[in-house]
């Protein structure tokens, strides 16, 4: 099942740990890979800045 | 006959001694439980996952202990002990691992009456959003109208998956700065599709947003969307609707309504792009939603810096407001947005004519579009004294698709009517 943190970022495991994070914002996609770890904390504005 | 077919869920049976004691609906129930372990498991890369009392019951009725048991008794799955020695914690959680099934699977065909009362209790959350938004229990029942072809999209994703694998190249966008690669971005494509028909909707309190299999489903996999009775579907999406939400915000605080008329005209990006011609509109959206997003009282990317150049009054209001107390500016920015956008998607909703949302977009039938512009525009006028404006997308298979998976229709066509 699909995970939402507390800051609204859409994150699942994707196998070895690591995590595929998502967010919708103004119509905009945004994703990223980080772990599990980080997926659990991350915020809007930290997924903006992987991009 | 396509409608009919794909809208087919099939699930394996783990099959043992005491089968035969279920009826027919409780051996569905039993095939769904199962699936839901393996998925459990998958995410949880075979480490032991948990389920609640609780959740099994909201979920499967009042005789989910018969079901675990079944699923124990004939080794489909095992209960793994916590750590100090007990199969039980807080009374209600247990933790299961799968087993070897030695009896092997059988194939269950989900009859839509189980799938949609499934879909509609989906999730302990769901009370959660009729509790939080007035109307909220319309948009559950009509959310089973919505399910997805696997088999095509798993045909589009195998396409993709060859063409990666013998060219090393995928059409797919790249993201940005390279953030995911296009195996990770096509592991995630797959899961999305696998989880699509075990997942309802579910309220984040905190940001006031409802969240689906749809607002996870990327992009390119919209056009594999079915609508139950097969009318081709669209998205309408809010233009600027961060940007207008701010606005309005700060139209309402301060009684400058400079940037909500740009944002209410869908400008509000060329606005501030028009200071730096050389970047493109994409770059600056990404520049300006990361400067409102963040707490740096000057942005540290060329986009946010021609947002303080464009409108320097409502940057500072932004800066203020971001250093109140309590939750995020952005945060509060999208409860009001999500306000907005759910009471008109469950007011639609009401006597089960389908709707769904992504946040600022409606996914509905093509023939709601001037409905849902004229329904979106009314609420905003009433809140702000202005509507926002919108943008169209017809839900169809694009390019990238048609390179991938040659054999599925072509542009400008609806994937339901041509799959028929």
């Amino acid at each position: 099942m699909f995970e939402v943190n507390a800051h609204g970022v859409e994150w699942v495991l994707i196998g070895a740990g690591r995590a595929f994070v998502r967010a919708v914002i103004d119509g905009m996609e945004i994703e990223g890979v980080v772990s599990a770890l980080e997926a659990e904390r991350m915020r809007p504005v930290d997924l903006l800045e992987l991009n | 006959m396509g409608a009919v077919r794909f809208a087919r869920m099939i699930l394996t049976l783990p099959v043992g001694a005491g089968l035969e004691a279920f009826t027919g609906r409780e051996r569905e129930l039993i095939a769904w439980l199962w699936s839901e372990c393996v998925l459990k498991s998958r995410k949880r890369e075979g480490r032991p996952f948990t389920l609640h009392s609780r959740y099994l019951q909201a979920n499967y009725g009042r005789n989910y202990a018969r079901f675990v048991q079944y699923l124990l008794n004939i080794q489909a799955v095992r209960l793994k002990p916590y750590a100090n020695g007990h199969f039980y914690f807080d009374k209600h959680s247990r933790r299961f691992v799968l087993a070897a099934c030695p009896g092997g699977v059988q194939e269950v065909e989900i009859s839509e009456r189980t799938k949609a009362a499934q879909l509609r209790k989906r999730g302990a959350q769901a009370a959660e959003l009729c509790a939080a938004i007035e109307g909220g229990v319309h948009l559950l029942n009509v959310w089973p109208q919505l399910s997805i072809d696997a088999d095509a999209a798993n045909a589009y994703l195998d396409g993709l998956e060859r063409r990666l694998n013998e060219s090393g190249e995928i059409d797919l966008r790249p993201s940005r700065k390279g953030a995911a690669s296009p195996r990770e971005r096509l592991a995630f494509r797959r899961l999305s599709v696998s989880w699509f028909g075990f997942n309802g909707l579910s309220f984040n309190e905190r940001t006031g947003r409802v969240y689906s299999p749809l607002t996870n489903l990327p992009r390119d996999l919209r056009p594999f969307l079915r609508l139950k009775g097969g009318g081709p579907l669209c998205l309408v999406d809010i233009r600027n609707s961060q940007p207008f939400v701010l606005a309005a915000m700060y139209a309402a605080a301060t009684n400058d309504k400079g940037p909500l008329k740009a944002a209410a005209a869908g400008s509000f990006y060329e606005v501030v792009n028009a200071r730096r011609p050389e970047m493109s509109r994409d770059e600056v959206k990404l520049d300006v939603l990361r400067s409102i997003y963040d707490s740096r009282l000057t942005p540290k990317c060329e986009g946010g810096l021609a947002l303080v150049e464009a409108f320097p009054a409502f940057w500072d209001w932004v800066c203020r407001e971001r250093s109140k107390a309590g939750p995020h500016l952005a945060i509060r920015m999208q409860k009001v947005e999500a306000d907005w956008v759910l009471n008109v998607a469950c007011a639609l909703a009401k006597g089960g004519r389908f709707i769904a949302s992504i946040h600022d977009a409606f996914l509905i039938d093509e023939a709601r579009r001037d409905e849902v512009e004229r329904a979106l525009s009314a609420a905003g006028v009433a809140r702000w004294g202005v509507g926002p404006s919108f943008g169209f997308e017809s839900i169809f298979l694009g390019e990238g698709v048609r390179r991938a998976a040659p054999h599925l229709p072509s542009e400008g066509q609806n994937a339901e009517r041509c799959l028929k």
